[in-house]
Parts: C-alpha cells; sequence; structure tokens
C-alpha cells in the first residue's frame, strides 16, 4: 500500500488515466478489489460500468470461456468520452454504409471476432509465431538486437561527452518490435527507417507528442497525416506484392494466398490483418523492454545476479513480462447469466480482466511483490488468459525480449535512469512513453 | 494416467512443451506430440499446468493416476 490515505471499494478508482499518468498502474487499488471483492461492479461517472475481475483464476475461467464470455461486443474499458467517441463513429458508419458494410470497418480483426470466425482468420497466420518458426527468426533476431542495442550504446555514451540527452524508449526500446514485425510481414529494409517514424506516431500515445511540445491540433494533425502516409503505403506495397506473384512465406504473402472458405481475402481484410499484426507487437513488447530495463536498475541485486549468469536470460524475461504486464485489460461481454464466486454475471454485461492484478495475486504466487529474475515456474497472464484470444505474438515477444536483453546486459551496470520515466495515459496498454537514461562507467576496483 | 492432444485444436503455441518438456514435444507440423506413455509421479503438478496453460484446451489426461 502506498500513501496515507485511506483506500475504500466506493471511491478507489481503476480507471482514471491521470492516476496512471502521475502514479503508474493503481496497485493499492487492485490489491484492495482482490481482497474484499474480486468480482466487483465498478460503476463510476468516468465509464461504463464492468465487472472488475483482479484475480488469476477469474482472468483464467473468462479466457477459456470463450463460448459464454465473447470479444466481438465489448472488448476493452475505455474512458466514457472515448467510448462515445466510438460509438459515433459506428453509428455514423452504419448511416453511410449501411448495418452490413459498416460491420467490416469495426470488426475487421480477427482479435474483434468470436470463433469460430475468429479461429478461421487466425489460423492462416498462426504456423508463422509458433516456436518453430521463431527459431528460423532467431539468427536474424540477434542480428537486428546487436545493431540496435549497439547503436544505442553508441548514443548513451557519447551522450555524456555531447551533453545529449538518451531516452531508452525512442533510441532502443521502440527499434526491434518494428523491424521483427516489418521482416516478418515482408517490408523491404530500405523502408523501415521512413517507416518507424511514422509508426511511432500512428501507434504511438498523444502523450509522446505532447511531450514532444506539440499543441493537441498539431498532435491531431501530425496523426492524420501519418495515418495517410501509412495507409498509402500499406496499399503500395500489398499491390506490389500481388504483381510479384506472392510468392514468398512473408506474413502479407501468406494473407494473399490465403484462402477462407474458398474465396481469397479482400484488400481491406489484408490492410486490417496487418495492420493488427503491427499494432499488437509495437506498444506491448516495447514497454516490456522499457519496464523491464527500469525493473533491473530499481533491483540492482537482480540485475547482478542476471548479469553474472546469463542462463537466467530465459526466467529472466517471464518474470519481466510478469512484473511490467504491458496489457492492462481486455474486457468480454456475457451472452448469459454465468456465476463467479457467488456473483451472477447477467447476460449482456461486460467482464474486465486485469492482468497486472492477476500477475499479482497471492492466490497464486509465491511473494508476488518480489521481482526476482530465477522464478520458476511463471505462468504468468501477461498474453492473457489462455484461451481463444491468447497473444498470437507471444512467441515472437518472448524472442524478441530474449534478443534484446542479452545485448544489454554488459550495459546495464553502467546505466542510471536521468530524471523519472514519463508514464503512458493509456487504460489499455500502460507503460513507459519516455525514460531518460545515462551512462555512468563503472569506477575499476 | 497419459496426456492425450486433439491436433484438430492444437496450434503448437508451446505452452505445453515450455511447461513440461519431457512430456510434450511440439514436432515440424506445429503439433504438440506426448513423448511418454504414463506421466511419472514428479511430472504430475507440471502436466495439470501444461493442461491449463493451453491457449486451445487442446490437452486431456487419460485414465486414473
Amino acid at each position: 500500500m502506498s500513501g496515507g490515505e485511506a483506500l475504500s471499494l466506493d471511491t478507489l478508482s481503476i480507471t482514471d488515466t491521470q492516476r496512471y499518468v502521475e502514479r503508474g498502474y493503481p496497485w493499492a487499488e487492485w490489491d484492495l478489489l482482490r481482497r474484499e471483492a474480486p468480482v466487483y461492479w465498478y460503476d463510476r461517472p468516468d465509464v461504463d460500468p464492468f465487472w472488475a475481475l483482479t484475480t488469476y483464476e477469474d482472468a483464467l475461467t473468462v479466457s477459456k470461456r470463450s463460448d459464454v464470455f465473447i470479444s466481438s461486443d465489448r472488448l476493452r474499458i475505455f474512458p466514457r468520452t472515448q467510448e462515445e467517441f466510438s460509438r459515433r463513429r459506428k453509428e455514423e458508419l452504419i448511416a453511410r454504409h449501411g448495418p452490413e458494410k459498416a460491420r467490416r470497418f469495426y470488426t475487421l480483426s480477427f482479435i474483434d471476432m468470436d470463433d469460430p470466425e475468429h479461429a478461421a482468420y487466425r489460423n492462416l497466420t498462426n504456423r508463422s509465431f509458433t516456436p518453430r518458426a521463431m527459431r528460423l527468426l532467431e539468427d536474424h533476431i540477434a542480428e537486428l538486437a546487436e545493431r540496435y542495442a549497439s547503436g544505442f550504446a553508441k548514443r548513451l555514451i557519447g551522450a555524456v561527452a555531447e551533453r545529449g540527452e538518451c531516452d531508452f524508449v525512442h533510441d532502443l526500446a521502440v527499434k526491434l518490435p518494428m523491424a521483427a514485425i516489418f521482416e516478418m510481414v515482408g517490408f523491404p529494409r530500405e523502408d523501415w527507417e521512413e517507416l518507424f517514424g511514422i509508426k511511432e506516431i500512428e501507434y504511438g500515445s498523444d502523450r509522446e507528442l505532447a511531450l514532444a511540445g506539440l499543441t493537441p491540433e498539431e498532435r491531431d494533425a501530425e496523426r492524420r497525416k501519418a495515418n495517410k502516409v501509412s495507409t498509402e503505403y500499406l496499399f503500395r506495397f500489398v499491390e506490389g506484392r500481388k504483381a510479384a506473384g506472392a510468392p514468398s512465406e512473408r506474413l502479407a504473402d501468406v494473407l494473399l494466398r490465403a484462402e477462407l472458405d474458398g474465396r481469397r481475402l479482400e484488400d481491406d481484410e489484408i490492410f486490417s490483418y496487418i495492420n493488427l499484426l503491427i499494432a499488437g507487437g509495437l506498444e506491448t513488447t516495447r514497454n516490456a523492454t522499457t519496464g523491464g530495463v527500469l525493473a533491473l536498475l530499481e533491483h540492482p541485486g537482480e540485475r547482478d545476479k542476471l548479469v553474472a549468469n546469463p542462463e537466467l536470460l530465459r526466467p529472466a524475461v517471464e518474470e519481466i513480462l510478469r512484473w511490467t504486464s504491458p496489457v492492462i485489460q481486455f474486457a468480454r461481454v456475457a451472452t448469459r447469466d454465468f456465476e463467479l464466486r457467488g456473483r451472477t454475471i447477467r447476460a449482456g454485461e461486460t467482464v474486465a480482466m486485469w492482468y497486472p492484478s492477476a500477475n499479482r495475486d497471492e492466490a497464486a504466487w509465491d511473494e508476488p511483490y518480489r521481482f526476482d529474475v530465477g522464478r520458476d515456474p511463471n505462468d504468468h497472464l501477461a498474453f492473457g488468459g489462455f484461451g481463444a484470444h491468447f497473444c498470437l505474438g507471444a512467441n515472437l515477444a518472448r524472442w524478441e525480449l530474449r534478443g534484446i536483453f542479452k545485448e544489454l546486459l554488459p550495459l546495464l551496470p553502467e546505466m542510471e535512469l536521468d530524471g523519472p520515466p514519463f508514464r503512458q495515459d493509456s487504460l489499455h496498454v500502460g507503460g513507459i512513453v519516455k525514460m531518460p537514461v545515462r551512462y555512468r562507467p563503472v569506477p575499476a576496483a | 494416467m497419459k496426456p492425450v492432444v486433439d491436433h484438430t485444436r492444437c496450434e503448437g503455441h508451446g505452452r505445453c512443451e515450455e511447461t513440461a518438456p519431457q512430456v510434450f514435444q511440439v514436432d515440424e507440423d506445429d503439433k504438440s506430440q506426448v513423448l511418454v506413455e504414463a506421466v511419472p509421479a514428479a511430472l504430475r503438478d507440471r502436466v495439470d499446468v501444461a493442461v491449463r496453460v493451453c491457449p486451445r484446451q487442446a490437452i486431456s489426461l487419460e485414465g486414473g493416476s
């Protein structure tokens, strides 16, 4: 528990984005919910009401019962202002295109679908994300990790001489997740540098641009511009792949050749699919990387243990995933009444699974608030509750994190924070948008 | 007790192999194969976890202990 103020169920907030910016994840609030009301009807002025599920076991139950709890209705908890914006957009689309066509605009990605439709789309690419596929990509990821980490090291060390600033997020954490998924999709390497800039704006948060000093109008204009450039790029790229006959095992070609119920995918389905793969892998892995470095800097004993024992890299990465839990929540809607811990979830009501809370659940973990790079077993829920919607890119994220942390190990003892990290204002993917770091050579003994 | 993997459900996530590598191995077709005829007592807990963490609920247990 932090601070002196007394928390109570009636007044606590887990949906105030300002709180996430100022103090990070609401751990004390989640602790109280798990202890006193693990299935809690959360009804506040700032959000549409939902059942807040904060335990490990309940996140698992809901994820696995995707026959009861569906994704196609309400998939995330957002502040009410944002929900109203989405609702208005949906209504406009229906008015303009009719309900059938409009549906394609807002549930075009498989993440918003339910089985069997969800599985059919997902299975078009899932073999590109298995451990076997990752092993084929391993050398590639290692090479990219090495390149970005050594570039970052030069910048970190150079920043001392030049009195420059080094931001771990922008100068390193953003790069490998983008490069890896671009490689998998098949974007040509000579386009990456340009795409990095566009994607950072497109998928970055408003807060990042605000930190860069842009006004709300300028931020809006920047995002629109990035969105336009990105859409045009994807269109040209897909046309190019078609012209080339889509022969490769890269994801764009796989999707172009794919058949679904005896038909090829429409262009807009391919665009949405690729955009989902990109979106899913950027902020999440980036925040696990940044949050992992922060955790290691804050726990020098664990850092030293890992540096001295690189074979701990695998469990350390799992612990970083548990510790950082970049995805804060996903929601589902009940299709029929369902009993959970003696409470009745009514058909039509929303449940939200708060993954970071599940990953600190005392009932599921020994000493959940201890950051332990050797923790084993570690069946965390950072990728979801082991249900139908379990993160498709989980293995890719693991391989990326192992790759980048392997390269970072020698640097970690010589790195320190250069001011407080700036936190994200999202209720969905949390983490750090900017983390100033500086080089501090370890004096020779 | 013997674990059985339903290959129509298995998507090759590899969580079972990660959890209990002595019992499960994902093959070149991305399907999990069971390596043992019976699960040794010492691995029972890990096999139970493997059943739980399978995202497709593809693993079931046959027979008693």
